[in-house]
């Protein structure tokens, strides 16, 4: 798994010119594994992995395993926000039926 | 000529510090303002005049979301940590755009009970100008 963390970054304007200030988090690019190309997955925070929605939740541990190694500090897997598919199971769970029951 | 534009599917709330995890629905981003001045004279015609005021400042962002028992619940008047929105990444995007800066959660509505309905909680957060809030577009390979 290849992994690239960019400082995520807050440009702020001043008298004397454009000022970086840090928002003490890393945006995290993952290559994909078919196109080979860099793709945002998420961001490292203090001490979490924080996956963008809809990443899947079986590559979360790998991806912090990684972010940690590179920053060298312990990073803990953060709870995938669920996908689509996800979010309407959570609904129809929630709603008090099975996917069987809604068709 | 190809067609432009996208839903909000995919899209995402991340709390640095206390990493959140909410089941979101629905994300409602604040307008970023800034007052304006009326400078109009007694020689001033037709419209007022106005200038701009010095500071810009940026309104409420609210997240719906399916109540989750078992879940961490956003704490109101807790310790001010980045916090961002991300929109979803379109083809072509290596970072997708992002809206970002340090906040503080300022309401939280626990789900009403009803039946036959989901339960949905809703949050509402501040940037607090600290550092930040800044909208940065997407970065393309």
């Amino acid at each position: 798994m290849k992994i690239k963390l960019q400082p995520h970054v807050a440009l702020t304007k001043t008298p004397w010119g454009i000022v970086e200030k840090s928002l003490n988090q890393d945006i995290v690019l993952m290559e994909n594994s078919e196109t080979g190309k860099m793709v945002q997955c998420g961001y490292v925070g203090d001490t979490h992995f924080l996956p963008l929605s809809g990443f899947p939740q079986e590559l979360c541990d790998a991806v912090a395993t990684e972010c940690a190694k590179q920053l060298g500090k312990p990073v803990s897997a953060g709870l995938a926000p669920p996908g689509l598919e996800e979010l309407v199971a959570i609904v129809n769970a929630n709603a008090g039926y099975s996917e069987d029951e809604s068709e | 000529m190809a067609l432009i534009g996208d839903t909000g599917q995919g899209m995402t709330a991340t709390f640095g510090a206390s990493s959140l995890s909410l089941s979101v629905t629905e994300i409602t981003v604040g307008a970023i303002t800034i007052d304006m001045l009326d400078v109009s004279t007694l020689a001033t015609t037709d419209f007022q005049e106005l200038i701009s005021s010095d500071l810009k400042k940026i309104g409420k962002c609210k997240l719906k979301y399916v109540f989750v028992a078992s879940a961490t619940a956003p704490v109101v008047g807790g310790a001010a940590e980045t916090m961002t929105i991300t929109y979803p990444l379109f083809t072509g995007n290596v970072a997708a755009a992002n809206l970002a800066g340090t906040a503080q959660f300022t309401d939280l509505k626990l789900p009403d009970g009803k039946l036959g309905e989901v339960m949905f909680g809703e949050c509402e957060f501040q940037y607090n100008g600290d550092t930040g809030p800044t909208y940065t577009k997407a970065t393309t390979s």
